[in-house]
């Protein structure tokens, strides 16, 4: 197994938000990524740590670690904190796609773009507080829209 | 984030507030207040020039919607209650009323996040984009 790119913030705050995005931008890109890849990565990572850090840690600082992995030919972003356990592919469930933005009954934007920016989503929680969500995109535009 | 306003002239005058930086959690309260503010003193059309945004999310867009409410005169959602300014978005775009006082200002080789996220909202359904200054400023 290699060893992923690691970015560990141990009091993340809004003002953290450019760093990731450029951490995961430059990492995707590093391990292969395409352009547009990266760039959806770079959203779903800026929706998904806003979530954890307005809503999780209620605007106090905690800690925030992104890990980048390349496996055949698909990228993992793992994002992992120690807030109150939130599985936003719940949310999903109860979201009926179909509807208009305003009539769906749960999630913000900021899920919806999540979704729409990667494959797929895995949560795992870890034991009562604390996140372990995991993101997955093909590495190209064109194998990300076969997946 | 940077803010600069300019003032130009249509059929009737309009106010350009041009943003520089990263749209995001961190920045939009100061877009909305600065519109605010410039609406406070009367200005009543809106540019918003997204040419120099490299990044926006959903915060961005809550901010761009709330511009458009105000200068359509309209009462902002509460901005501090978590996913109601975000609903708000929503029905706004189902109602299909378009908001006319504020035009967005983007071009091609803006930040690819500006309209992804746009489009993907259908925020850009809601409030209506130019690539050209003038005819952003001409539309009023």
């Amino acid at each position: 197994m290699a060893t992923p790119l690691t970015l560990h913030i141990d009091l993340a705050t809004l003002s953290d938000l450019g760093r990731m995005r450029a951490f995961v931008l430059e990492g995707a890109q590093a391990l292969g990524a395409d352009r547009i890849a990266a760039d959806d990565l770079v959203i779903a990572i800026d929706e998904a740590a806003t979530n954890i850090i307005k809503y999780g840690y209620r605007g106090s600082p905690g800690p925030v670690t992104i890990q980048l992995l390349e496996e055949d030919g698909t990228l993992a972003m793992r994002l992992l904190d120690d807030a109150p356990t939130f599985d936003p592919t719940t949310h999903r469930l109860k979201v009926d796609m179909d509807l208009d933005i305003g009539e769906r009954p749960f999630g913000g934007m900021g899920i919806h773009l999540m979704f729409e920016s990667a494959d797929r989503l895995v949560h795992t929680g870890r034991g009562g507080t604390g996140n372990d969500l995991t993101f997955f995109k093909a590495l190209t535009h064109e194998r990300s829209i076969q997946a | 984030m940077n803010l600069t306003v300019d003032q130009a002239q249509g059929k009737a005058p309009v106010t350009i507030l041009r943003l520089t930086g990263d749209l995001d959690a961190a920045t939009y309260e100061q877009v909305i207040d600065k519109a605010r503010e410039l609406y406070d003193a009367g200005s009543r059309n809106m540019v918003l020039d997204l040419r120099a945004v490299p990044y926006m999310g959903s915060s961005g867009l809550v901010a761009l919607h709330a511009v458009a409410l105000l200068f359509e005169g309209e009462t902002l959602p509460d901005l501090e209650s978590g996913w109601e300014a975000h609903h708000a978005i929503g029905r706004s775009i189902q109602s299909g009323k378009a908001l006319k006082h504020t035009r967005l200002l983007i071009v091609d080789d803006s930040g690819a996040s500006v309209r992804r996220v746009l489009s993907r909202t259908g925020l850009d359904r809601l409030i209506p984009t130019e690539s050209d200054e003038a005819a952003a400023v001409a539309a009023f």
